[in-house]
C-alpha cells in the first residue's frame, strides 16, 4: 500500500481510535494520542494480516485495545480521588451531562468501559465486540450490564 | 435517571476529533520504521555473517574453493544454474519493486 494510502486510511479512522483511546485512558489526551500513533504503526507494519472478516475500524481498535493492555501492565492504573471527580462544571445543561457521563466512565474498569464503548457509543453487537476484545461473549456482556448499572447508580442525582 | 435517558447518553456518538496533524505525524513515523526495517533485513544477514567468520574453518574453506573453481569453471551446468539463480534474483527485486510502486 502506498504512503498516501495509509494516510489517507489514517485520517479517515483517526477520530474513532483515539476517541476510543481516550475513553479508556480516562480522558489523557496525550496518552491516548501516543497510543493511537503506535496502534497505526502496528497496522501499517501487519497490514497484510488484515483478513477483512470485520471492518478495517474494528481491527483498528483491536490493536488500540491491545497497545493499551500493554501500557496499562507497564503503569497501574491509578484510582481516581474525589477532587477529580468534583472538578469542571459546565453550565450547558447537555455538555454537563456529556462531563458527568466521562467522570461516571472513569470510574468504570477498563473492561467496562471499552464493552459500553464499543456496544454503545460505536454500535458494535456484543459478538463484534469480544472479537475486539479478545473476550468471551458472556464476559462482554456481563462487562456492558455491570458498567450500566454502575452508570445509572453514579448518574443518579 | 431512567434506562432510556442513559441509553440516549451513552449511545451518543463520541465527538469528532480534528486531525491537526495527527495522520501527518504517523505518516512521518511509518516511513521511518519503514527505512528502518528495510535497512535491518538487508544488513542482519551481513552482520551475522561478520560475527560468525572468526568462527568459520578458513582453511579448509580455502582449499575446497581452490579444489572446486577450476571444476566449475569448466562445467557448463555449474554456469547455467548460477545463471539462473542471478537471472531469479534480479527479476524477484524487480517485481518487488513494481509492487511497491502499485
Amino acid at each position: 500500500m502506498s504512503a498516501d494510502a495509509f494516510t489517507r486510511l489514517v485520517r479517515e479512522h483517526q477520530s474513532k481510535v483515539r476517541g476510543f483511546l481516550r475513553r479508556l485512558t480516562r480522558g489523557d489526551a496525550a496518552l491516548a494520542d501516543d497510543l493511537a500513533q503506535e496502534t497505526f504503526l502496528e497496522a501499517h507494519r501487519k497490514l497484510a494480516q488484515f483478513r477483512g472478516d470485520g471492518s478495517f475500524a474494528s481491527w483498528l481498535c483491536g490493536i488500540a485495545w491491545s497497545r493499551f493492555l500493554m501500557e496499562r501492565r507497564k503503569r497501574r492504573e491509578e484510582p481516581l480521588d474525589q477532587a477529580d471527580d468534583a472538578a469542571s462544571q459546565d453550565p450547558r445543561p447537555g455538555l454537563q451531562a456529556k462531563l458527568d457521563l466521562e467522570r461516571a466512565m472513569a470510574r468504570l474498569s477498563a473492561e467496562e468501559r471499552a464493552a459500553l464503548t464499543l456496544c454503545c457509543a460505536f454500535g458494535h453487537s456484543h459478538g463484534e465486540a469480544a472479537d475486539i476484545l479478545r473476550l468471551p461473549l458472556g464476559t462482554v456482556k456481563s462487562h456492558v450490564l455491570r458498567g450500566r448499572e454502575k452508570l445509572k447508580a453514579m448518574l443518579e442525582p | 435517571m431512567t434506562d432510556d435517558e442513559l441509553d440516549t447518553l451513552l449511545c451518543a456518538p463520541l465527538e469528532e476529533l480534528a486531525d491537526d496533524g495527527f495522520s501527518v505525524k504517523v505518516a512521518a513515523r511509518t516511513e521511518r520504521a519503514a527505512w528502518w526495517r528495510e535497512r535491518f533485513a538487508l544488513f542482519a544477514p551481513v552482520a551475522a555473517a561478520a560475527a560468525l567468520a572468526p568462527f568459520l574453518p578458513g582453511e579448509e574453506l580455502t582449499r575446497a574453493a581452490l579444489r572446486l573453481s577450476p571444476e566449475l569453471a569448466n562445467s557448463g551446468a555449474a554456469a547455467f544454474g548460477i545463471g539462473v539463480l542471478v537471472l531469479t534474483l534480479a527479476l524477484e527485486k524487480r517485481f518487488r519493486e513494481a509492487q511497491s510502486a502499485l
